[in-house]
């Protein structure tokens, strides 16, 4: 494993994956608005350590980050959205979940 | 290998990195004087989690949680199981070991290679046709292969193949023009957005001019007419005892919001 990843010394390894990966994941993962819901009904959002956590992911945003996020405008959206307090309320909503699920949907059919 | 970590079960979706455990109100309180020290004036809350700026200041220990961590600079990253390429490094064909089935661009070429085909251009579009055709055809002669004997399937699937990689060469041509040109729709809209907006303001300012004047003639014929009628004196007392009431009582009331 670790021969085949090659990862310079001072940076740390959580379970064979660098921070960056993890980090970068985890914010992809944000455009999914059934993923938010979870996180809203597992009480992540009451947690005011989780919200700084927030806050501190918008570094996504720079243009050195930005580059790397597959479908940067549906992300960084998410992001935005969940600097809100009352976006972090509503999303707990399965109605408000699928509503924007079939917003997605319908927004890749608009761009093709 | 890192430690076993149990996962429990019934979970639908991965939980978050641990990451955030670190950003309690007591740490991000430090870090942000830490950041306020190191940036003097120029620090501001847009600033408290910046990327540049926090991989400038020295931190302890304790709070390297909460600077955000460097891309890679060179190599591979994995996202979702895929392994991708740092960004900037675009794949070539060279790189695939795919023959190119389009001639290159004419400044890739030393003057005594200059290609002297007639059938040269520079529009691209020509050729993405052209392969297009050619995938259909293709396409067409794997079925047959399919049809008669399956085994022979690999030679036309590399050919599919190759093709594939040789428009999608092609297509990746136009991306700074494609760049160049979302840009420019940008632009266009934001411009079109700001000249509504403008239209808009015009519009109301000229019906409030309306109001304004369709107001100015009311009062000139009803002071017309209390002039005429002699009253007005009257009523001008009355006005200013009702004003003076009035401001009382918004004094009254300023007084009560001051405290």
């Amino acid at each position: 494993m670790a021969d085949q990843t090659p990862q310079n010394p001072p940076e740390p390894c959580y379970g064979g994956y660098s921070r960056f990966e993890l980090e970068l994941e985890f914010v992809q993962s944000l455009a999914n608005p059934e993923y938010l819901n979870y996180l809203a009904t597992q009480k992540y959002f009451d947690d005011p350590a989780f919200i700084n956590y927030l806050d501190y992911l918008r570094y996504w945003r720079e243009p050195k980050y930005i580059k790397y996020l597959t479908y940067p405008g549906p992300t960084l959206k998410a992001l935005e959205l969940l600097q809100q307090r009352q976006f972090r309320e509503d999303i707990k909503l399965p109605e408000l979940m699928f509503a924007m699920m079939e917003r997605n949907v319908a927004a890749s059919f608009e761009a093709h | 290998m890192a430690e076993e970590v149990e996962l429990p079960e019934n979970r639908m979706w991965p939980p978050p990195p641990p990451f955030y455990k670190q950003f309690t109100s007591t740490n991000v309180d430090q870090f942000k004087e830490i950041k306020q020290q190191a940036l003097g004036d120029a620090y501001d809350e847009s600033l408290l989690f910046d990327s540049k700026t926090s991989l400038a200041v020295e931190v302890p220990d304790t709070l390297r949680g909460l600077v955000p961590p460097e891309p890679p600079a060179e190599g591979q990253y994995r996202v979702f199981t895929e392994i991708q390429d740092v960004v900037g490094v675009s794949r070539t064909l060279q790189d695939e070991n795919i023959e190119q089935l389009y001639p290159p661009h004419r400044e890739a070429l030393a003057p005594s290679q200059q290609p002297v085909d007639t059938e040269w251009t520079v529009d691209r579009v020509y050729y993405l046709k052209k392969l297009t055709r050619s995938i259909m055809l293709n396409f067409l002669e794997l079925m047959g292969a399919l049809s008669t004997d399956s085994s022979q399937y690999f030679e036309k699937f590399e050919h599919i193949r190759a093709l594939f990689y040789n428009a999608h060469s092609v297509i990746n041509d136009y991306r700074q023009h494609q760049a160049r040109e979302t840009l420019i729709l940008m632009m266009e809209a934001q411009l079109e957005k700001k000249r509504a907006e403008v239209d808009e303001i015009r519009k109301m300012k000229e019906k409030i001019n309306e109001i304004m004047k369709g107001l100015e003639d009311a009062a000139a014929v009803d002071n017309a007419s209390i002039d005429s009628s002699g009253a007005s004196a009257r009523l001008r007392a009355e006005n200013e005892r009702r004003k003076k009431e009035q401001r009382s009582m918004w004094h009254a009331l300023d007084a009560e919001m001051a405290i």
